[in-house]
């Protein structure tokens, strides 16, 4: 199978009550290949200095275009502080948005897409 | 049997807002799919828009039409936005003479299925949302404008799908006891029924499609309205269930319809509905690339709306054409019939419904069942954009349908349904025609539908690509 994916790296904010939360997320390797696993690792930062987050929720999903498709769901780990990782395998051909989620404990959220085009 | 006269079931339909009640739930759904149209992320897969419409809503009516009937036409919202409207203005004009028949619906459900692969529809939920918004006006306009049910009878795309659909559906409103209605005189089921007041004021609307219940046959152009049933002053109307199919091979003449078999646009709706089936199904799997680019090497051009509507006017006009032709043929000469090839063609082409609506419900039954409980973490992180917290819980995205590999055997088991379903039909359609030559008479028929069949086996086993049919994508 030919291994092509273009993956873009979009840093997504959120602001609640005084705090900025923002999370970077990419693929690794840079080019996924299909119904092969692959990791997607997230890091999120908080405030203006940028404080690297620990025990945060970190949901990450992958999801077709098609609505109603089964999106897929990485079991997420802290593996290092700050730093999150979670395995996921895309199994269909097409273009496919990959959605890192973060929430800390007092309901600050924010969501970074990675958009992937798995090629047969 | 009749099912207006079961408990429970019975009073629900012959209660006079029974209809209401059903358009108002998809009133609240519409509205749903509108705001988070606008409001919701721009995935697809996470928004309601598309979710609600394209898997849930296309999901559920074939499986309505195939368990009962035109539910979703009974309980069509934008109608009842149309019958509020005329609450303020009363249509006054007939609708006009070009206006006639099912042509101007064909163009239209042709058009909805084109520009869903052109602009893939089912990844866009703002598209989407104008699309909703987009029918509400048209409802509303045309029948403002025209008296009747102008806009469901020759133009709703969707309704002219569950019209073909709903003649392989189980139930059937129909006249009760025939002495009954032939000794009525005011024919309210069509007419509507009046006041024995003096000024007789409209009291209950008969069929706004034109319907009269005694000469009605069969479900096309039946919305389950059940206006006749409030409309009959003799309560002779039945909601009675029936073979499923068999009034594709019955000739006599319909009310409102006549003769299907004599009627062109209808023909070329079901050749619409069924290859159009085959079409829709064939856009979503991986070898219609290599389709694309061959047509794109074939005619020279780089540009998808040419390529899809070659696509389009192959599968859906040559290749039909051909098949229809051939098979219409070689009957006639096995048979020796008189009639001309096309006088053939209109007869035996809704022998081929069923393996239609096999190929819609294997096609709409798999997003259905993958993807049935999406809806449920979508609206759960809706619930969080909406109140900042999770109200509904953190959203379980795990939670989406059955497999697709657990689903193709359904799905094939839904097309070898529709198949011996139309060869059913065929067979029933050759032996009033010919008796005891009924068999070598459906040969050149039964082979075509083998051939769909093996088709729509081939497109359903073939993996899935979610880009559309954008060629430089």
């Amino acid at each position: 199978m030919t291994l092509l994916a273009t993956a873009a790296l979009v840093t997504a904010c959120a602001r609640t009550s005084g705090a900025k939360l923002s999370v970077e997320a990419r693929t690794v390797p840079d080019h996924p290949a299909l119904n092969q696993p692959f990791f997607v690792e997230v890091r999120g930062h908080e405030g203006d200095e940028r404080r690297p987050i620990s025990g945060a929720r970190v949901d990450i999903i992958g999801r077709m275009d098609h609505p109603g498709m089964a999106p897929a769901v990485a079991a997420v780990s802290e593996t290092e502080p700050a730093l999150y990782r979670g395995t996921l395998t895309l199994g269909m051909a097409g273009k496919w948005t990959l959605q890192a989620a973060v929430a800390l404990p007092d309901g600050t959220r924010a969501v970074q897409q990675v958009e992937l085009e798995m090629q047969p | 049997m009749d099912l207006l006269r079961w408990p429970i079931v019975g009073p629900f339909l012959r209660w006079r807002h029974a209809r209401t009640s059903l358009q108002l739930l998809f009133l609240a759904a519409a509205i749903v799919v509108v705001l988070h149209g606008f409001f919701g992320p721009d995935i697809a897969s996470a928004n309601l828009a598309t979710t609600l419409v394209w898997v849930h809503y296309r999901g559920l009516l074939v499986l309505a039409l195939l368990a009962a009937g035109n539910l979703f036409c009974a309980g069509c919202p934008f109608i009842k936005a149309r019958d509020w409207g005329r609450r303020l203005h009363a249509p006054r004009l007939k609708r006009p003479g070009w206006l006639r028949g099912k042509w101007v619906a064909l163009v239209l459900f042709a058009a909805v299925l084109y520009t869903y692969e052109l602009f893939d529809l089912w990844s866009l939920p703002l598209a989407t949302t104008w699309i909703v918004l987009a029918y509400f006006v048209a409802a509303l306009v045309v029948d403002l404008v025209f008296t009747g049910a102008t806009f469901c009878k020759h133009l709703c795309p969707v309704g002219q799908f569950n019209f073909i659909a709903s003649m392989m559906s189980p139930l059937e409103l129909r006249a009760g006891d025939a002495a009954t209605c032939a000794s009525c005189r005011t024919a309210d089921c069509v007419a509507g029924r009046r006041s024995p007041e003096p000024a007789r004021p409209l009291v209950q609307r008969g069929c706004e499609l034109g319907l009269y219940m005694p000469a009605k046959v069969g479900n096309i152009d039946c919305t389950f309205c059940l206006d006749c049933v409030q409309a009959c002053p003799h309560d002779n109307i039945v909601l009675a269930p029936r073979v499923p199919g068999l009034e594709l091979a019955d000739t006599r003449r319909r009310s409102a319809l006549g003769r299907i078999a004599q009627r062109a646009d209808l023909v070329a709706l079901v050749v619409l509905f069924v290859f159009g089936a085959l079409t829709n199904a064939f856009a979503m799997v991986t070898p219609v690339r290599r389709v694309e680019l061959w047509i794109a090497d074939l005619i020279g051009t780089q540009s998808e709306a040419v390529i899809l509507a070659s696509l389009f006017a192959t599968s859906i006009v040559a290749v039909p054409a051909v098949l229809l032709a051939a098979a219409s043929w070689l009957m006639r000469v096995l048979t020796r019939d008189p009639r001309s090839v096309s006088a053939l063609a209109m007869r035996y082409v809704y022998a081929l419904v069923p393996f239609g609506f096999g190929v819609w419900l294997a096609h709409y039954g798999f997003h259905l069942l993958t993807g049935m409980l999406v809806v449920v973490p979508i609206t759960q992180a809706a619930a969080i954009d909406i109140f900042g917290q999770a109200l509904l819980g953190e959203p379980l995205w795990r939670w989406a349908g059955l497999r697709p590999g657990a689903v193709f055997p359904i799905q094939v088991g839904l097309l070898v349904l529709g198949t011996i379903g139309a060869l059913g039909v065929l067979t029933v359609m050759a032996s009033d025609d010919y008796g005891d030559d009924a068999g070598r008479a459906i040969v050149p028929w039964a082979l075509l539908i083998l051939l769909l069949f093996g088709a729509g086996v081939w497109v359903m086993y073939q993996p899935m690509e979610m880009r559309g049919l954008g060629i430089g994508a």
